[in-house]
């Protein structure tokens, strides 16, 4: 391959690139978006509060349910 | 402290009607409190009643059945159960620490020892000890601390003792009057000591848990205190507890018949409170189960 077809493909695929990035951002998005998008795919990942709630409370009936028969007195004041 | 069902059973038991028991509240509190909640309240065990019904039956309870403890005690009492059960509070067990530390030097106190002149202060001061102890039972249970175990359950069955022993003391010689329940919960505690102690496991046919309800006269006092206070659902269920555990037939069935007497949600062996186990759930009931099962109680009692 002659270089000049060599510095013509790697011109071709920089332009590929640099269009496909600018294609899937919004015109006007800009830098924060990637911090964005990140901080949202960690909340998505993260249960809402109310669901941690929720799961809490399960988890807390989960082990009222294994404690099955552990059943204490309360001290009476 | 009672629950609030409980309060309000007990106030309505001195023969007030509904209007009357309004009337009352408006009396000690500025709020009003509406007729459908006091009386869902009354009627529903597992009911959590709302902020402001709790504190406004706690002032009108506090002003018909006050504490015969003097106030400063009774602060440092529930100044320990906000600490007992406070969550996430990092130095929670070295705030206990010092607390009891304190509560203890009290109590060694030249004029608060027995032998001088027992005081309800004193008598408080040493439950408040008990407490302490107490709450650490099931801890060291569940991890295996058998050590820490026998001290904390020696230490509150001492304490509670004391404690009795106190107001005994000021009911005789100084004539002081203390409700029989306040007597009746310090008998409770006590085998709660014993109880707590063991894993479930171990509870169904251990002698020294039998022998001590055996010898403590719990369940004639049980029966006595139902007597006074029929809507006390807690001890009716206690007494069918330890019937189960002694394996004595007819006081289970005393006590299931009392237990639905106080209120009839418990027909349902299901019937579960908020952070509670249902009778079926438990380990402690499930010989008393086969006693309701086989005298077809439940059939029975719901006809009534």
């Amino acid at each position: 391959m002659h270089i000049k077809q060599r510095i013509t493909l790697w011109v071709a695929a920089f332009i590929f690139a640099v269009t496909a990035g600018c294609t899937s951002v919004e015109p006007e998005s800009n830098a924060p978006m990637m911090e964005q998008e990140d901080a949202q795919a960690q909340e998505s990942m993260m249960p809402s509060p109310s669901i941690k709630a929720k799961k809490s409370e399960s988890v807390e009936r989960d082990s009222q349910k294994e404690s099955k028969g552990s059943d204490d007195m309360e001290r009476l004041d | 402290m009672p629950s609030t069902y409980n309060k309000i059973h007990r106030l309505k038991a001195q023969g007030w009607t509904w209007p009357e028991f309004l009337a009352q509240i408006e009396q000690v509190s500025v709020h009003s409190i509406d007729e459908k909640t006091l009386y869902s309240n009354f009627r529903l065990p597992h009911r959590k009643p709302n902020k402001l019904l709790e504190e406004t039956i706690s002032l009108l309870h506090e002003t018909f059945f006050p504490s015969p403890f003097p106030k400063e005690v009774e602060g440092l009492i529930t100044l320990y159960n906000h600490l007992n059960s406070a969550k996430n509070l990092r130095t929670q067990e070295e705030d206990i620490e010092l607390l009891e530390r304190f509560v203890l030097a009290e109590i060694q106190q030249p004029d608060s020892k027995p032998e001088s002149e027992p005081s309800l202060r004193y008598a408080r001061l040493c439950w408040l000890a008990a407490n302490i102890a107490f709450d650490r039972i099931a801890y060291c249970r569940d991890n295996g601390l058998a050590t820490k175990l026998a001290e904390n359950q020696m230490s509150a069955l001492k304490w509670f003792q004391q404690a009795k022993l106190a107001i005994e003391h000021c009911k005789q010689s100084q004539g002081i009057n203390v409700e029989p329940f306040v007597i009746y919960k310090l008998t409770q505690n006590k085998l709660a000591c014993y109880l707590n102690g063991l894993p479930s496991a171990n509870r169904l046919d251990n002698h020294v848990l039998k022998g001590y309800i055996e010898g403590s006269g719990y369940i004639a006092e049980t029966k006595n205190m139902l007597e006074l206070e029929p809507f006390q659902w807690g001890i009716a269920r206690n007494g069918l507890r330890f019937s189960s555990l002694l394996n004595n037939a007819q006081d289970c069935e005393y006590f299931f018949r009392a237990l639905v007497t106080a209120n009839k949600h418990f027909l349902d062996c299901d019937y579960q409170l908020p952070g509670g186990l249902s009778i079926n759930q438990s380990d402690d009931f499930q010989w008393a189960l086969t006693v309701i099962n086989d005298r077809d109680l439940i059939n029975k009692l719901d006809k009534i």
